[in-house]
């Protein structure tokens, strides 16, 4: 988000004279409030997960009596009394609980759903925005309402096909993770087709009629140009399944019920849920399970806000 | 595009456009191609054989049709969208399309506990359950041999002492078995298993537990193993007669006969109106899924004990996700005007703070949030020196999930106002400062219609979502707190908890009556998003 | 080098749209010709058939001795330049012009030293490592000429590749392209819809209209014998004025009554159009270019009997001529072809006015007086005079 203080502003800035205190807060003031507000609003859960995850004590009461109210709460809450990584070590010492197969699992499934529903869209939107073929307006319309019909709520059927699926072929069926990513295959092209489309339409056709003219064969004018050209919308919908899956849960505890070998989204309600309130091991479970996804965004977040409005306008 | 291209052309033209003569590709790249189609053939047609091997009828058609086309299409020189296509169509059909329609389907059936596998199933599994060890009966020794993958049963005739080997078909006599002491333990051509080989393998052990050999078919007794080295003779309650698709019990002489409008063998004394409760007795059970008609519907909007529950869950979806929809907007286009001015420092560390909670996963934030709501232990409640039961109090509790979302998903619509804002040439702004206008005024009349115009495919998109944001539900609060059974619903269920608790939720799956709940979503999405389209269309032309 | 020909050649697209019909042309090898005509005529569609763009319904395309209709656009060894240059905008310039080269694996050495002579003819120099979106749209246009000229093809084949420019860049473009291709000398077909440009760069010009080809021939042979109204009035600016006269015998001569004026045909003219004749007693369409008239005033030798009448609507001085707009008593021809052009050019000269008045316009010597609002007395150089039979069109002659 750093686009928006571009540099000839600053030099405009130490160009300008001094602005009087009382000008600055009816000017500038005020913004920086509200700002302030919103960001101690967007942090304040953050720095208390990380103030729980550092906490040797597993449960935050004992650390911090209720007696404790107002901002000597809010410190002893917020602040660890001993910094500790007692809470780290302890999730991946858990055979019940096991959070590193969790954590790749969840990372693998990200990851090979994100990677292979892009290419897989892209194609099939490279077939919709730049050939002619007999049902391509009807297709179009397919996927559009595709989109209002998100796999959760067929995932009666998914249950169903996945228990006869497992019966058959237990390489993919009901818990595994194969077949976990097979369904979020599925899933996410419809969506997916159409937002890349819409970003491909962009594209001039010239461009590929002048490839073709210059020698370039279909496979070339896709993936060297018009995938080149569409590397925006790419990492959008690269981001977008990234996240939706790392996030996913109706469909992963349907599928993958089981906690010794199950996905971050479903693994780490467990923690805190029943007579298990472990909040230091989920706090420091939910730190790390942070890590993929802010180290994705970190990358895509130069595209996300053209890919995310261009795509969506034009479909 | 050439001005002298007529608009539309070639909506209907088949392979043969422009495009589908390029050329294709070197040898190493057609090298390529057929080792990626032998590996994608091997491995299909492993899965056809497993398939037929099962009698999954639908999974070899599909497959057979998958792997014929995939052939054809790479292989013949035009039709090149299909090649473009096929991959994900593939998936898009068996993944998608399919559970849909399946939803579809089962929405119009009884399809849920009691009523999950085919009648054919359905009578093998009366008879089995029903099954109770023959009083006084001899017991056997018995020891699981397997041929191939199948596994039989070796067996020690208590009353001759001979050998016999049991299938489900009947016996033979097994006169070559060898003996331990006076007990048949082996036979030449299959494998004895040992406790440890039937619990190593899940399918030898189902096998073997799933084994009824038939032994006095006049009686209906069948032997059953009890353990991996003992039998014992059972008999069912019930008696099966093919002809008439009946079963008589055999102590009371009762009749059951299939029942298709209810899916279930049943007494002719049997009431379809009156509860399970009501009809003890008059019915066996599992019954087999049967269709029917609209009843899951007109239940779900006539059925005043469903509708009380219905009613107020999907009221609460739409507040929910309309709620949403305009407070992350709300608040993201508040900070995005904000932040808009250029002189204000810190810019950079101001942003990246606030479009954080965009970029943590869903469940880690509603959980922390979970946590801190919490009424005993929650650092709110701690630092307020309060007790409120924030998730514990229905009205709280929506005001709670709502609070929760609005941090989870303002940072999204910070970074699309901000975009779109952007992309608002600066001289309509200046031009309605000449004009005149105030601030205010220039914001309301000129800068938001035209965001709005960009904007709101992305908040129809976000009402879609929202309406069926199952994550945040079921980690923040469970659809609870509940006021009676979780079956009739809580105070933050959405449409979609609900139908998932409905389908998995409890000890009796609904899965037919989920399905039409999933359809009515479906419906009620669609609706929604065709209508907000055309006002968006709308939009448009103002802008114009 | 090679010969381009259109034998029969027809495009339907699959909607039914008949964009091609019949059309026979042959491009002699290192011909320079320009495909000219109104927005859906055809023209765009006829180049696009050449490179491969778009399937031949019927008839046969042959480049140099290959019947080329089933051929992949890279086969047919052609190259294009775009309206919209269709540059990559992820490439440098240099890349963009070496991009052909390399698909064909051509050699390092072979490509650098093709670039370099490329960049040379169009001064790129300079701009070799920048990608096109730091270009102004003037060297856009050279990138796009020069990622056709690196491939040395047998065929170039231009889309308005001047339409995206400003009107000062585009004259200096116009003489550019002209220059380069007539020093390659490799055969070229130019599509626009601007006939100043189809007038200017070509050796040869087709005219074209819904599909069907009007007219080929030298640029001046076109617009000095029109084959019919569409032709005579889509050639030139101003386009041609027209008006419904009607013919009948003076003497031994015709005369042509125009408004409330009699024109008499000189005898050279019915020698060459001996078909007028049978016109006598019947209307024609009389087309007159605004260069062959003049103010009467400065012509006093000038007979009676080839002047008209008008009031002048407005005066344009543009120093070296005068354009004078004015209104004449007369009939307008309307035909589809003059509704067609009307629309093309947007002028309004073309709008037939009042009933019984149709708007002329001629370039005056700027020595004339006329002044807004004064009756006129034009001179009409009758040797110069266009016939064409009103109803179908087509232009009178033998």
């Amino acid at each position: 988000m750093s686009t928006q203080t571009p540099t000839q502003d600053k030099t405009k800035l130490r160009a300008a004279p001094r602005m009087s205190f009382g000008r600055w807060i009816t000017q500038l003031g005020w913004r920086h409030a509200i700002t302030i507000a919103a960001v101690m609003f967007a942090l304040f859960p953050i720095t208390y997960i990380i103030g729980v995850a550092l906490n040797p004590v597993g449960s935050l009461s004992s650390a911090c009596p209720p007696s404790k109210t107002g901002i000597s709460a809010l410190s002893c809450l917020v602040i660890p009394q001993t910094v500790s990584f007692e809470n780290f070590s302890a999730i991946f010492n858990d055979p019940r609980l096991p959070y590193g197969t969790w954590f790749v699992n969840s990372l693998t499934v990200a990851l090979v759903a994100a990677i292979f529903s892009t290419l897989m869209s892209a194609s099939a939107a490279f077939a919709f925005s730049r050939l002619r073929f007999k049902g391509r307006r009807p297709g179009l319309l397919s996927l559009v309402l595709l989109q209002m019909f998100p796999q959760i709520l067929a995932i009666t059927a998914i249950f169903i096909l996945m228990t006869k699926i497992s019966e058959v072929f237990p390489q993919f069926g009901s818990g595994t993770v194969t077949g976990l990513i097979l369904i979020y295959l599925g899933g996410s092209l419809g969506v997916n087709t159409y937002l890349i489309k819409g970003f491909f339409d962009t594209v001039p056709i010239e461009i590929d009629e002048s490839a073709k003219i210059d020698g370039a064969s279909h496979v070339r004018i896709f993936f060297g140009l018009v995938l080149r050209l569409s590397a925006p919308v790419m990492v959008v919908v690269f981001f977008v399944t990234f996240t939706f899956v790392f996030n996913e849960l109706a469909i992963a505890q349907t599928l993958l019920p089981n906690t010794t070998d199950t996905t971050l989204a479903v693994g780490m309600q467990t923690y805190v849920s029943g007579n298990l309130q472990e909040w230091g091991k989920f706090a420091a479970g939910a730190l790390l399970a942070a890590i993929p996804m802010i180290t994705v965004f970190a990358f895509t977040q130069r595209y996300l806000v053209t890919g995310l409005t261009s795509g969506a306008v034009k479909g | 595009m050439s001005t002298t291209n007529p608009p539309d052309v070639g909506e209907q033209s088949t392979g043969k456009s422009p495009l589908g003569r390029m050329p294709s590709g070197s040898v190493n790249a057609w090298i390529g191609k057929l080792v990626l189609l032998g590996i994608i053939d091997v491995l299909g047609l492993w899965a056809v054989l497993k398939a037929y091997g099962a009698s999954w009828w639908l999974a070899v058609g599909f497959l057979t049709i998958v792997l014929v086309i995939a052939n054809i299409t790479y292989f013949r020189k035009g039709g090149l969208p299909l090649k473009y296509m096929l991959p994900g169509l593939v998936f898009l059909v068996a993944f998608q399309l399919y559970p849909a329609g399946y939803t579809f389907y089962a929405s119009f059936t009884n399809l849920g506990t009691g009523h999950l596998i085919s009648q054919e199933e359905a009578r093998a599994s009366i008879l089995v359950q029903n099954e109770k060890p023959v009083a006084d009966a001899p017991s056997f020794d018995v020891r699981p041999i397997v041929k191939g993958n199948e596994v039989s049963m070796l067996i020690t005739d208590p009353e001759t002492g001979t050998a016999l080997i049991g299938t489900s078909e009947g016996t033979t006599p097994a006169p070559d078995a060898e003996f331990t002491g006076a007990t048949a333990t082996a036979v030449p051509g299959y494998d004895t298993l040992n406790l440890g080989q039937l619990t190593g393998d899940p399918q030898l052990d189902q096998q073997w537990r799933d084994l009824a050999v038939p032994w006095d078919v006049e009686q209906g007794y069948n032997l059953r193993q009890s353990s991996p080295t003992r039998g014992e003779l059972r008999q069912s309650d019930f008696a099966y007669d093919p002809e008439t698709d009946t079963f008589r019990d055999t102590a009371t002489g009762a009749v059951f006969f299939a029942n298709g409008s209810v899916g279930l063998y049943t007494t002719d004394t049997f009431d379809p109106d009156s509860t399970n409760r009501q009809n003890e007795g008059q019915f066996l059970t599992p019954g087999w899924p049967v269709g029917v008609g609209l009843d899951n519907y007109t239940t779900v909007l006539t059925d005043p004990g469903v509708r009380s529950n219905f009613m107020p869950i999907l009221i609460w979806s739409f507040v929910f996700a309309i709620g949403t929809v305009l407070m992350q907007f709300g608040f993201g286009l508040l900070l995005a005007l904000v932040m808009q001015d250029k002189r204000m420092k810190g810019q950079r560390f101001y942003r990246l703070a606030l479009v954080l909670p965009y970029a943590l996963p869903i469940f880690m934030t509603a959980l922390v949030w979970k946590g801190m709501l919490n009424r005993d232990f929650g650092i709110i409640n701690q630092i307020l020196g309060a007790n409120i039961d924030w998730l514990g109090d229905g009205t709280l509790a929506k005001f709670s999930v709502l609070l929760v979302n609005l941090w989870i998903g303002y940072a999204y619509m910070l970074l699309v106002v901000t975009g779109a804002l952007t992309a608002i040439p600066q001289d309509l702004k200046e031009a309605a400062f000449v004009d005149g206008a105030s601030a205010f005024r220039a914001f309301r009349t000129i800068v938001l219609p035209l965001l709005m115009v960009s904007v709101s495919p992305l908040l129809i998109a976000s009402f879609s979502f929202n309406f069926n944001n199952f994550t945040l539900i079921q980690l923040l609060t469970n659809g609870g707190p509940f006021a009676g059974s979780p079956i009739q619903g809580g105070q933050t269920d959405l449409l979609i908890t609900y139908t998932y608790r409905l389908a998995f939720g409890t000890n009796e799956q609904l899965l037919g009556f989920a399905s039409a709940i999933s359809m009515i979503i479906f419906i009620i999405v669609a609706g929604v998003s065709a209508y907000s389209f055309r006002l968006t269309k709308r939009l448009e032309e103002i802008k114009q | 080098m090679a010969n381009v020909a259109f034998e029969h050649v027809e495009k339907v697209y699959p909607n039914g749209f008949h964009a091609v019909q019949d059309l026979n042309l042959e491009i002699e090898d290192g011909e320079f010709l320009v495909l000219v005509g109104p927005s859906g005529c055809g023209k765009s569609t006829a180049l696009r058939m050449i490179a491969g763009l778009e399937d031949v319904s019927d008839g046969k395309l042959i480049i140099g001795d290959r019947v080329v209709n089933d051929l992949s656009p890279q086969d047919r060894d052609i190259a294009m330049v775009f309206q919209s240059y269709a540059l990559y905008p992820h490439l440098s310039v240099a890349d963009n012009i070496a991009y052909g080269l390399k698909i064909r694996k051509m050699s390092k050495d072979e490509i650098a030293q093709r670039i370099q002579r490329a960049a040379d003819m169009l001064e790129l120099g300079p701009f070799l490592d920048r990608k096109p979106a730091m270009l102004s749209g003037g060297q856009r246009q050279r990138v796009a000429m020069g990622r056709a000229i690196v491939r040395d093809p047998a065929v170039f084949l231009m889309d308005e590749p001047l339409s995206n420019l400003d009107a000062k860049l585009r004259v200096q473009m116009r003489a550019e392209i002209s220059s380069v291709v007539h020093d390659l000398g490799t055969t070229t077909v130019y599509v626009t819809h601007d006939q100043v440009e189809a007038m200017t760069m070509g050796d040869r010009m087709a005219v074209m209209k819904a599909g069907l080809l009007q007219q080929a021939g030298p640029p001046q042979e076109v617009y000095d014998h029109p084959n019919n109204i569409f032709v005579a009035q889509f050639v030139g600016s101003p386009p041609m004025n027209m008006v419904k006269g009607r013919l009948s015998q003076s003497g031994d001569g015709l005369s042509v009554h125009v408004g409330d004026k009699d024109l008499v045909i000189p005898a050279s003219v019915l020698d060459e159009r001996a078909g007028l004749r049978k016109y006598i007693g019947r209307d024609v369409a009389v087309g007159v270019r605004s260069e062959d008239m003049e103010d009467a005033s400065l012509t006093p030798d000038a007979s009676q009997d080839r002047r008209l009448n008008g009031t002048v609507t407005l005066v344009e001085a543009l120093g070296s001529e005068i354009v004078v707009h004015f209104s004449l008593k007369g009939d307008a021809v309307v035909t589809e072809d003059t509704k067609l052009v009307a629309q093309e050019t947007g002028d309004e000269a073309l709008d037939t006015g009042p009933a019984g008045e149709v708007r002329w316009v001629a370039s005056f010597s700027p020595r004339s007086r006329v002044r807004r609002e004064d009756r006129v007395e034009i001179t009409v150089d009758m040797e110069r005079v266009h016939w064409f039979d009103p109803d179908s069109g087509e232009a009178i002659r033998g």
